[in-house]
């Protein structure tokens, strides 16, 4: 919603892209803002910080696709969204709560494009498009009052 | 046409009425010395004619075409029958070797070779089937049946051989992805085809789905679907031991039980991806850097992610056809609500290319072509617009966003609608999808209570009216998976890239 969009500040922070390694250090969800931007040098891509009404906007862009953490102003990292050719490790972007997802995935069964998971305090949607992927995580705990779903995206 | 008259040496004759077209001519003028017959080779489809034409040369070094006292003869009349004119008649399969003889001057030329084949296909239909899925799941304990997945049947052949092939059944037809992937261990008729190698190693790809992922070699293979043959196909063998473990970079963040690299664990004996693209992945995998969960090269020192040329990529079987290679049209029966155990359809190929794959009254609606968004649609629902929204046939249900209706409780996956009374109910909902050329259709659709349907005596596999979640946050998973349900009682054709039909280029979806 435009009137959340109070962007009187927007930090750049170029990555040293140097190591070929994946963009594997993100923030956890759950995690401190301090996550967001910790091992940024190992980062292939560009972080854009972008604060808004309720939250902080944290987005980062690299070769194969842009994830965006959004940071309550309490410091937590509430919900993480990527869409690119590849999705990244989950296992880093969920934080404490990949115990609950990989927990879940040992029994999921449906579709291989379309993954739907709500399960503790993790609420998790994945889909593969033709030529990609696209992914969000919340915990709903820790979404900041007065923030809707309207507003992540 | 060709004649077969022997003119010079006619002209001959009738100016010196000596021994002329004998063996020997004498000092009365030139003497055939040699025939020739051409074409020298022949191949023929079966029905196929081809003309014969015979050349002499004369002992003062002229030639001419012979026609009358030639004589021609096959070694072979089952496969090659051959008229006293010189017209060569496939008839069957095989090889024939065809003799030119001239009596008069006790002369043969080089026999000719008839090949014959059968009779180019122009049949463009692929049987497609909705049932439980392969023999592996059935037996499974307990079984495990696929539910609203449509399968077909592909033959895969050694490269080069007619003979070393393999029939597989249960193979997923993908509307939403591209490329023939063939589970390793259900490949026992073959030898292991041809792998592809690039600079760096011989070559793997990591696919990355929604809900896992698979680890494959890459090799060429040739491929029979629908009774036409493609040569050296760059396909997938899933799970292929040759190709190793999967690297890092494409198992990170999943659990060892979302490797789907077999038959048990994707459900299906392969893949055939039809969708909108000639390869799985374009122009994007080409160029350094190449994009990790992609085409990796594997050197025994381990795999790293590698750029692959356009021809080495997995290529869409279809594209790959002689004819009939615009696109598909997928057409299923309709569906009975509370579900059937079976669904019988047909794949064609191509897409206004005979008289039975034209569009009809089908609109086209354009995707768009590269990047993340790339085969997406727009869906507006209750109100939203749904960017990323796909046409799916590889979806066993439609999935969205609708928070007014419950979940199951066992099984979050799916929907299960009920009354203010708490009774399993069937919804009737309306959407429209869009395309990037502002086409629009208005759709109806029903959503059922999956409890319900999964709870039926017999084992339904088509269900109709399954559906579930999707992007709850509204956020950047918005799109709407109308999957194979929609397919149900519907003409789905799919134009691939590069390709026009009344005036709309591809990628574009038609119904």
């Amino acid at each position: 919603m435009a009137g959340f969009e109070r962007a009187t500040r927007v930090v750049v922070l170029t990555a040293i892209a140097g190591s070929c390694m994946a963009p594997a250090a993100h923030a956890g969800l759950g995690e401190g803002a301090d996550s967001v931007q910790r091992d940024q040098t190992s980062l292939q891509g560009t972080l854009v910080v972008t604060p808004m009404e309720s939250y902080d906007l944290h987005e980062i862009t690299s070769a194969n696709s842009v994830v965006r953490e959004y940071v309550s102003h309490a410091g937590n990292v509430f919900a993480i969204t990527w869409s690119g050719r590849s999705g990244p490790d989950l296992s880093v972007v969920l934080g404490a709560r990949y115990a609950d997802y990989s927990k879940a995935a040992a029994t999921h069964r449906g579709s291989h494009k379309v993954y739907a998971l709500t399960t503790g305090d993790l609420v998790m949607h994945v889909t593969k498009l033709p030529r990609g992927i696209v992914g969000e995580a919340h915990a709903p705990t820790l979404v900041p009052a007065g923030v809707t779903a309207q507003d992540i995206h | 046409m060709r004649h077969y008259l022997r003119r010079s040496a006619w002209l001959a004759c009738a100016l010196i009425l000596t021994a002329c077209g004998g063996s020997n001519g004498g000092a009365s003028g030139p003497t055939l010395t040699a025939i020739a017959a051409t074409p020298l080779t022949i191949p023929l489809a079966v029905g196929g004619t081809q003309a014969l034409t015979v050349t002499g040369t004369y002992s003062n070094g002229t030639t001419a075409t012979l026609g009358s006292g030639v004589t021609f003869g096959s070694d072979n009349v089952a496969v090659a029958t051959v008229s006293t004119a010189g017209l060569v008649t496939a008839v069957a399969d095989g090889t024939a070797h065809i003799t030119v003889t001239d009596a008069g001057a006790s002369l043969s030329a080089t026999p000719v070779t008839v090949t014959v084949t059968a009779a180019a296909s122009t049949a463009n239909t692929l049987a497609v089937v909705v049932d439980g899925g392969p023999a592996a799941l059935q037996d499974a304990n307990p079984p495990q049946p696929d539910v609203n997945v449509l399968f077909a049947t592909v033959t895969i052949c050694t490269p080069g051989s007619t003979s070393a092939c393999q029939s597989i059944d249960h193979v997923q037809v993908d509307t939403g992805s591209v490329g023939l992937g063939i589970m390793s261990s259900v490949l026992t008729g073959v030898a292991v085809p041809q792998p592809i190698t690039v600079s760096g190693g011989p070559l793997a790809e990591c696919i990355a789905y929604a809900d896992g992922y698979t680890w494959s070699s890459m090799a060429y293979v040739d491929v029979q679907i629908g009774g036409r043959t493609i040569a050296s196909l760059p396909v997938n063998i899933i799970g292929d031991p040759a190709a190793g473990s999967p690297p890092a970079s494409c198992t990170s963040g999943y659990t060892s039980s979302q490797n789907e690299s077999s038959v048990l664990a994707f459900g299906a004996n392969g893949v055939i991806g039809v969708g909108y693209f000639l390869q799985d992945c374009g122009i994007a995998c080409t160029t350094d850097p190449a994009p990790t969960q992609a085409y990796y090269a594997c050197p025994t020192s381990g795999c790293v992610p590698t750029a692959v040329p356009l021809s080495q990529q997995q290529n869409n079987p279809v594209g790959a056809l002689a004819a009939d290679n615009n696109g598909i049209v997928i057409v299923l029966p309709a569906v009975t609500q509370s579900g059937q155990t079976s669904v019988s359809g047909t794949l064609y190929f191509g897409v206004g290319t005979q008289a039975n794959n034209t569009l009809g009254s089908a609109q086209l609606l354009t995707v768009p072509d590269s990047g993340a968004a790339a085969g997406t649609l727009t869906t507006t629902f209750n109100g939203s617009t749904l960017t990323g929204s796909i046409i799916d046939a590889g979806s066993s249900a439609y999935f969205f966003n609708d928070s007014a209706i419950p979940t199951c409780s066992d099984d979050t996956s799916f929907f299960c609608p009920v009354t203010s009374a708490g009774a399993p109910t069937t919804l009737s909902l309306s959407a429209t999808i869009q395309g990037e050329n502002a086409v629009s259709s208005p759709q109806v659709f029903a959503i059922g209570n999956a409890d319900s349907l999964f709870s039926s005596a017999t084992i339904l596999t088509a269900l109709p009216t399954l559906g579930g979640p999707n992007g709850a946050l509204n956020g950047i998973v918005p799109g709407f998976d109308w999957g194979l349900p929609f397919f149900y009682g519907n003409s789905v054709y799919v134009l691939f890239e590069t390709f026009s039909v009344n005036g709309t280029t591809g990628p574009a979806v038609g119904f």
